[in-house]
């Protein structure tokens, strides 16, 4: 009988959820030098890298628990790994988290997902009704580099969620529901700016907080990566399937496979291959190319002196912003290409022969100071020009 | 200096190494390996008393909880299946048109094996519900995944319908 009794104590005392437990993970530092290279393997982890004030790379890692019991905090925490070693002049760190521990909560609205007919779900529907009425529709509109950073700045990633970060404090009810089993967690890394990056993440978001100066890699497969600039020599980007924002970028190649959200201040001296991936670029400049196949790109403004840009598209959209007004000179080329300008819409080529058709052709103004060439090339294409 | 823009094809040979077609099946390979682990018991034969003890609580609790809440749990996995439904139909719809519009093989087969990869993955999502229902993110990951797997073919629908417009032309404009 004893045992027994012991089992149902053991039960309830382990079942009992308490409001907010906070684990921490690692606590961990390693002195380093203009050498160092830190290496970072990520799988379903939230990172946050801030610029360390002293020659040591911090790792910080802690997990807020809301409503969770005891027991079930365990389970999760037996399925996380983390392993941290140093060899040679390299820092290693491998991360790999339950698959059920989640992302970052703070601007989740609530919605209770039990019971439909709960009213707080109504607020959340009307958030969506506002958010496709009037957020998407300014998707297309012009938009200055600044006012890019700007929205990079502000965002978390999801247009959806960085609406509802926009209007959370006009949220009648954001208090949480009594029974919402959250998750939250804070991995802080602060690395001096002269260490090396290099970083593997597989469903992971990482928010760097500093202009990264040295040579920089990323091979990511989901997740939300926000940096600041990315201005190093010899950088290399390969990502799909997540979200990529950087306030600039430099010295890069960058190749993007069927992400959701791409958005890059500005960008040189670099080559892009993009593979369905809705791109916005604020400011191109010197020396940048574009390999498309069937992405949306919004190529806002071209810098000063950008000289030459170069793009080749296969069932690609280019919108083109102020293209009357700004001194460059652009040919525009193609087959089975529509254009789109001052309300008319024409179609380009469309011979059985695939024959390249020239669509467009602008000259430099002799008055005004001459920004450089854009030389396009579209198949099976859209061209908006605004 | 000027140069025939048609090599600009030829000339992307920079990237000589292609994204590898395995990027996604090797991060998803490392994702399975993760799934298939089995939750490891620290407690032996004093879990199992425990789980006994569970299981007979669980059917206590379920002989007694009211009529309504059985109500909102199949109120909720109607509603689920009701999106659901809505959504394979809508994407349905989609690729028959799709398939009707287009004559671009190359293009469709890139389609098929996009489609592909996200049933894979909600495949994926609905194993790890069933291992942990109601979870708000693995919930929100399902819609998700239905709302952009037709968001994708509704977005190339509608590229393709643009492509032929009523105006067309051979010749240049200047401006």
């Amino acid at each position: 009988m004893k045992p027994y009794i012991f089992s149902i104590l053991f039960l309830l005392i382990t079942s009992i959820s308490v409001a907010q437990t906070k684990e921490v993970l690692l606590k961990k530092s390693f002195k380093v030098d203009e050498n160092t290279i830190l290496n970072l393997d990520l799988d379903n982890a939230n990172v946050h890298i801030i610029e360390s004030k002293d020659d040591k790379i911090h790792f910080d890692y802690q997990i807020i628990f809301y409503n969770y019991s005891r027991r079930k905090i365990n389970d999760l925490l037996d399925d996380t790994s983390i392993n941290t070693s140093k060899n040679q002049n390299q820092i290693f760190l491998k991360v790999k988290n339950s698959l059920y521990l989640g992302i970052d909560i703070k601007y989740k609205p609530n919605f209770d997902y039990k019971n439909f007919n709960n009213p707080i779900n109504d607020v959340y529907k009307e958030y969506l009704k506002k958010y496709y009425k009037t957020y998407r529709k300014s998707e297309n509109l012009y938009k200055t580099k600044d006012s890019l950073i700007e929205e990079i700045n502000f965002s978390i990633g999801r247009d959806m969620d960085n609406y509802i970060k926009k209007e959370i404090d006009n949220f009648p009810l954001k208090k949480p529901l009594k029974t919402d089993k959250k998750i939250e967690k804070n991995f802080i890394i602060e690395v001096p700016k002269y260490v090396q990056l290099k970083i593997k993440a597989l469903e992971s978001d990482i928010k760097c907080d500093y202009d990264i100066l040295t040579e920089f890699k990323m091979d990511s497969f989901k997740g939300i990566f926000k940096f600041k600039r990315i201005d190093g020599k010899n950088n290399q980007i390969t990502s799909s399937n997540g979200i990529l924002e950087t306030y600039g970028i430099k010295n890069s190649r960058i190749q993007l496979r069927d992400m959701y959200k791409v958005n890059i201040g500005s960008i040189s001296n670099s080559k892009l291959k993009l593979e369905k991936t809705k791109t916005k670029i604020g400011e191109i400049r010197k020396n940048v190319s574009i390999n498309d196949s069937n992405s949306k790109l919004y190529l806002y403004n071209f810098g000063k002196n950008f000289t030459k840009f170069n793009l080749t598209g296969d069932y690609s959209e280019i919108n083109l912003y102020n293209v009357k007004d700004t001194n460059f000179s652009m040919d525009i080329s193609g087959y089975n290409t529509a254009l789109n300008m001052n309300g008319t819409k024409t179609s380009f080529g469309a011979s059985k022969e695939k024959e390249l058709t020239k669509i467009l052709q602008k000259k430099k103004k002799e008055n005004s100071p001459f920004l450089g060439n854009i030389e396009v090339l579209l198949k099976n294409g859209i061209i908006n020009i605004k | 200096m000027e140069h025939d823009i048609r090599d600009l094809f030829q000339e992307n040979d920079d990237f000589k190494k292609d994204l590898p077609k395995s990027h996604r099946e090797d991060f998803l390979n490392k994702l399975n390996k993760n799934n298939t682990q089995k939750p490891k018991w620290k407690f032996g034969t004093a879990y199992k008393i425990a789980a006994s003890v569970a299981l007979i609580l669980s059917l206590m609790y379920f002989f007694s909880i009211k009529t309504d809440d059985i109500d909102n749990t199949n109120s909720f996995e109607n509603q689920f299946s009701k999106i659901e439904k809505d959504y394979l139909k809508n994407i349905d719809k989609e690729w028959k048109q799709f398939k009707k519009i287009t004559t671009d093989t190359l293009l469709i087969r890139k389609y098929e094996e996009k489609l592909n990869n996200f049933n894979d993955d909600y495949k994926k999502i609905t194993n790890q519900l069933k291992e942990f229902p109601n979870d708000i993110n693995l919930l929100e990951s399902l819609i998700t995944n239905l709302q952009r797997r037709l968001q994708l073919i509704k977005e190339i629908n509608e590229h393709i319908k643009e492509l032929n417009p009523k105006n067309t032309s051979n010749e240049t404009i200047y401006i």
